[in-house]
């Protein structure tokens, strides 16, 4: 014959069934009435991502400094700098390619040659109310590169980070 | 209130208040959000927008619930299993070499390790109350509308 169990061991086993049918109904509930409101609270935001979904012209999502400052730490996406020649000369983030969206094809094919397939592209260029990255973003979408994010903050907020600038070392 | 019952309360407004908190910050920006999602490399871009759209209401459906004493069990349940797939997707970016920042908060920063730490210890509590439920509350852990 068995010992018995000691009780914290049986005891939530005992009393398990009676209230399963509870939680599991109360956490289906919780999960429908979440998922209700944020359907309805972003219902233009989600129909634009279903319309999107196999669309190249579709607009590519922003990234934020945290996220741009790991990808940078980890070397795990290809940066690409669509600001002017002289700028770029100035400082730009580690690493980082320009193509600013007035570039040719030909830069643009070159580019996608030298990017691993499904290796992220971030495209940056002077921060808020620049419209250069998500040009040059789109074009590289348009052409089949993707991921692509656009890092909104750009340059500006990078380089206001106090990150390291390899570009004006 | 039951004197007795006030650390089940304290862990329950935590616990909620957290992923209350947690989900209110990302609301605003979901195609940050969803940026934040896609940049793990687990997610199409299209799933991780339907991510971003219902997973920061879902935390704040939860959460408020599990504040508020209201459905404890079911709002557990779905904070431990939300907690389990949080961990499992840190460990999966942390296991790539270069973790990204968590976006656990809306983008406010912060270590895949701390958001690690966190989520340990949220999952505790989220277990301890949904464990309390599962055995009916009786005597020492959380039932429904205690506060």
């Amino acid at each position: 014959m068995l010992p018995p169990l000691p009780p914290l061991l049986y005891y939530p086993f005992m009393a398990f069934p009676r209230c399963l049918k509870k939680i599991l109904l109360d956490a289906l509930l919780l999960l429908a009435v979440g998922s209700l409101c944020g359907a309805a609270w972003n219902h233009r935001f989600l129909r634009d991502a279903w319309n999107a979904r196999n669309d190249r012209e579709a607009l590519p999502l922003p990234l934020g400094l945290p996220q741009v400052q790991d990808l940078l730490r980890g070397a795990r996406a290809v940066f690409v700098d669509a600001r002017g020649e002289e700028e770029f000369r100035r400082g730009h983030l580690p690493g980082a390619v320009r193509l600013p969206p007035e570039a040719g094809e030909e830069e643009r094919v070159a580019l996608r040659r030298r990017i691993p397939t499904g290796l992220p592209v971030v495209v940056y260029c002077s921060g808020n109310g620049c419209t250069d990255s998500m040009k040059t973003a789109s074009l590289l979408m348009r052409d089949g590169v993707a991921p692509v994010y656009v890092y909104e903050g750009g340059y500006p907020e990078w380089k206001a980070a106090q990150a390291p600038d390899r570009g004006e070392r | 209130m039951n004197r007795a019952a006030l650390p089940r309360v304290l862990l329950r407004l935590l616990v909620g208040g957290t992923f209350l908190v947690a989900g209110a910050s990302k609301v605003a920006e979901p195609a940050r959000f969803a940026g934040t999602i896609a940049a793990y490399g687990i997610l199409s871009p299209f799933s991780a927008s339907f991510a971003a759209a219902l997973l920061p209401w879902v935390e704040m459906a939860a959460g408020g619930a599990l504040a508020a004493g209201r459905r404890t069990g079911g709002a557990a349940a779905v904070l431990v299993a939300l907690t389990l797939v949080f961990l499992a997707v840190l460990g999966h970016a942390i296991a790539g070499g270069a973790p990204p920042d968590c976006g656990c908060f809306g983008g406010s920063g912060g270590s895949a390790w701390g958001a690690v730490a966190r989520d340990l210890l949220l999952l505790a509590g989220g277990a301890y109350l949904l464990h309390g439920e599962a055995a009916g509350g009786r005597g020492y852990l959380a039932r429904d509308g205690e506060m």
